[in-house]
């Protein structure tokens, strides 16, 4: 009586199974922790302060000061734009069966969100520059 | 859920033994919004849509912020014009959907997260419970923020206070 025929092919293969797990589980813990991490970054930078009052000051002080703050920026930026990629890749494969336009749009999302990543990463890294602060932002030492 | 299978008619059994695409939902964005009101899945299917919406959301903002933050390196002159851009009442007001976003995906996904952990909170029921709380959690946090947001928007970005 069993009605529910077995294997059916999928027209968009999923990744191997066991990365498949990894990444339900990676979902639900980056999940967990931008909660606090990205509430916390919206209440600083869009509540407690505002885009009137934010510059490249802001930004070298928040970063120089307090070293912390670029772990908790760099945490921000590596969980929450991998747990976007990765949410995207769920939707591309739930709606486009195409096999070739699923496989390309994943591969332009993987590109490109690799390139976003190391942008941010650089710019962590670098910080602003003394150079380029704005007057009456007066350096750090 | 023993003896309770639905048994399918022979023609319709053969017709998805053999369809490539027995296991996936509508394709083509025509499809899709069609599907949607037809499922009729209640709030439950609500929340998991405005959690797809949200999240694509904010993974686009996500693609420009990080974009626009990488400025203050890369060219800080750019960093500035790209602020002066962001004070504008338009992205005033994307900003405050922004934040709608992240917060009900950051809540909704929250339950989910909870639920996965304690498959017994799956019951459907259970389920609508936890929807409407979710959605008063949301409504408690959103709605004194869309005053303080919306107060700085009118303030600073429309007179110019």
């Amino acid at each position: 009586m069993a009605a529910i025929p077995k294997a059916v092919s999928r027209s968009v293969p999923a990744i191997r199974p066991r990365l498949e797990v990894w990444l339900w589980a990676f979902m639900r813990i980056s999940g967990v922790l931008l909660i606090p991490l990205a509430f916390g970054h919206l209440a600083i930078m869009h509540i407690i302060n505002n885009v009137h009052n934010i510059n490249a000051c802001f930004v070298y002080y928040r970063w120089n000061v307090l070293f912390w703050w670029r772990v908790y920026d760099a945490l921000l930026l590596f969980l929450a734009y991998i747990h976007g990629l990765n949410g995207l890749r769920y939707v591309i494969d739930d709606y486009v069966h195409h096999r070739g336009w699923n496989r390309a749009l994943k591969r332009v999302a993987f590109i490109g969100g690799s390139l976003v990543i190391l942008a941010g990463t650089i710019a962590l890294i670098g910080g602003v520059r003394v150079t380029a602060l704005p007057q009456g932002c007066p350096p750090l030492g | 859920m023993a003896g309770a299978e639905t048994v399918l008619p022979e023609g319709a059994r053969n017709r998805w033994r053999t369809s490539e695409q027995a296991w996936a939902p509508a394709s083509g964005l025509k499809a899709i919004v069609q599907e949607i009101p037809r499922y009729q899945g209640r709030i439950h299917q609500w929340a998991w849509v405005a959690n797809r919406v949200t999240g694509l959301g904010t993974l686009l903002f996500l693609t420009v912020h990080i974009l626009d933050t990488s400025l203050v390196y890369f060219a800080p002159v750019w960093y500035e014009r790209a602020l002066v851009l962001y004070r504008h009442p338009l992205f005033g007001l994307g900003e405050l959907i922004l934040v709608g976003c992240v917060l009900w995906h950051g809540l909704n996904g929250l339950r989910i997260a909870i639920s996965d952990f304690r498959p017994r909170l799956w019951a459907a029921e259970t389920q609508g419970r936890l929807i409407l709380w979710t959605l008063v959690a949301f409504l408690a946090l959103y709605i004194p923020t869309f005053f303080i947001m919306g107060n700085v928007i009118l303030q600073k970005s429309i007179l110019g206070r």
